[in-house]
């Protein structure tokens, strides 16, 4: 894992008060990466489609 | 062990043909016999469960029958309020300590007359598919699914007829799928969330899985009419009332491409088999694609990051050591990815929820239906899945199918609709459109009626 990846995530946690291991700071960093990979996903479905900004999470559409 | 469907349990105590004392005795001990092994429960309280049939068998006496669940045992998922219990979420972050106060959703079920069996295990804070302890009943050596897997095994093993469960990413379909037995997620805001524990509070939806079709659609009566917000809706009165109203002429959408393949063989044979019945019972099946729904876990893992770790920052800060690995990473990458993603995959959940929309408007739909997960059971200690040549973890492949429900807040039931060569059961996802349970539940009756997948049980 990049060390920037890793001082970045350090600092925002040590910001927070959440206090973790060397070790498990790598397996936060490498879910970071695998995140990112699914953050491209969200890139191609903002890029491709249309907000339908009328939508709430009250999904009250029906027939 | 209770075979007798709800109705039958419902006329023969109103007749006084079986006391519900008797009832609840032979569920202390079938659980005390049985459970070790099953791992269903994570509390009972047999001393409160006799006192409540006693109660329960009194006013039956006194002529005051409240309705169809007067005196049946239904297990509630532990991350729901039951006063006399303690809700501990599978997790050792919560303590033992009893609750006072019911949940909306348990206070429903009382007070159409519902025993509370017990409190069934949940995986760790309602973010997993395992469920340990708890197995799966069709064999001990394969996990039951989750996170509600207490709330399938206790069904699925005939403890009782129903069980509550909670749903963010497809927590009471994939166990309702992996365990034989029929799950409902409701349309979100449906079921009222009070007095739950939250895992990601704009996905998470109550609901229940049951023996059968009939029976879910009993509890969802109690559940539905508890809601004070849906007095505004205009809902129906009964959801068992179309159970038996056929499909002939409805408009089946079959969902396919991704996210719903790749799948197991004998899944994808199953729900072939599932949609030839599904025309057979007259209904007009269209094949359709949603290429959106592939960014579906996108959205799904933008959203529960940060609504779970918003919840739960006290308890990374100050007990952190409570948190097992897996769920602390999650909870972590809560606080340290970017809010922008939050408020992109809320976009995303929005143009995923519209294209649904337009498909079910475009082409008329009633329902779409999908196998509910691409694979059955896992074994215990199994990390992946192999589809082909690719590898992916059971929490992915169980979530893809789900998820895009949770995502757009439609009612999704599972049900029944076959067996691996394994001997684990399959299940038919049908998904409709928002408070639109009662087609659903149509379809899925007229489906199990046909086919008697759901009187298939496990071996005990």
């Amino acid at each position: 894992m990049p060390n920037d990846l890793i001082s970045t995530i350090k600092a925002k946690l040590d910001s927070d008060g959440i206090i973790v291991s060397g070790s498990e700071i790598e397996a936060i960093a490498r879910d970071f990466d695998g995140r990112s990979q699914l953050d491209l996903g969200l890139d191609q479905l903002l890029k491709d489609s249309k907000v339908d900004e009328t939508l709430s999470f009250d999904p009250a559409w029906q027939k | 062990m209770i075979s007798n469907s709800i109705r039958e349990l419902g006329e023969q105590i109103q007749s006084r043909e079986l006391s519900v004392f008797e009832i609840v005795s032979d569920l202390i001990n079938d659980v005390s016999a049985r459970d070790a092994n099953l791992g269903a429960f994570s509390t009972i309280n047999p001393e409160l469960l006799l006192a409540g049939a006693k109660a329960s068998d009194d006013l039956i006496a006194l002529g005051n029958y409240l309705g169809p669940l007067h005196g049946v045992p239904i297990g509630i998922k532990d991350i729901i309020n039951v006063a006399g219990y303690p809700t501990q979420c599978g997790s050792k972050l919560y303590s033992s300590k009893i609750q006072q106060v019911d949940a909306k959703v348990t206070n429903a079920l009382k007070t159409n007359g519902a025993i509370i069996a017990g409190k069934t295990t949940s995986h760790e804070l309602a973010c997993g598919v395992v469920s340990p302890p708890a197995s799966n009943p069709w064999n001990t050596k394969y996990i039951p699914g989750g996170s509600s897997g207490g709330s399938g095994v206790a069904v699925a093993c005939g403890y009782v007829r129903a069980a509550l469960g909670s749903d963010t990413g497809g927590s009471i379909r994939i166990p309702a799928s992996l365990c034989g037995v029929v799950g409902l997620k409701p349309t979100y805001g449906l079921i009222s969330t009070t007095g739950v524990e939250p895992l990601s509070v704009s996905l998470d939806h109550i609901g229940p899985l049951a023996a059968s079709v009939e029976d879910c659609a009993l509890v969802l009566n109690a559940l539905v009419r508890s809601n004070s917000s849906n007095l505004l809706r205009n809902l129906p009165d009964d959801y068992t009332s179309q159970l038996n109203s056929g499909i002939s002429g409805m408009r089946i959408g079959i969902l396919s491409g991704k996210p719903f393949s790749p799948m197991q063989p004998d899944v994808e044979q199953s729900f072939e088999s599932a949609i030839s019945q599904i025309q057979q019972l007259g209904a007009i099946c269209i094949n359709i694609d949603i290429p959106e729904l592939e960014h579906t876990l996108a959205v799904e893992f933008g959203i529960i990051p940060l609504e779970a770790s918003d919840y739960h920052l006290n308890s990374l800060q100050n007990h952190p050591e409570l948190i097992s690995q897996s769920i602390k990473t999650l909870l972590i990458a809560g606080r340290v990815i970017p809010r922008s993603i939050y408020l992109r995959a809320s976009q995303g959940r929005k143009i995923i929820t519209g294209a649904i929309r337009r498909m079910f408007e475009e082409k008329n739909l009633d329902a779409v239906i999908t196998p509910t997960l691409p694979a059955t059971a896992a074994a215990k200690g199994q990390n992946d899945f192999l589809f082909g040549n690719s590898v992916e973890d059971i929490s992915v492949s169980y979530v893809r199918t789900t998820a895009p429900f949770n995502v757009s807040g439609q009612p999704a039931i599972s049900v029944p609709c076959g067996i691996d060569s394994n001997g684990l059961p399959i299940g038919l996802q049908i998904a409709t459109r928002p408070y639109d349970e009662i087609i659903a539940l149509r379809i899925a009756n007229s489906f199990t009626l046909s086919t008697k997948w759901c009187l298939n049980s496990p071996r005990r």
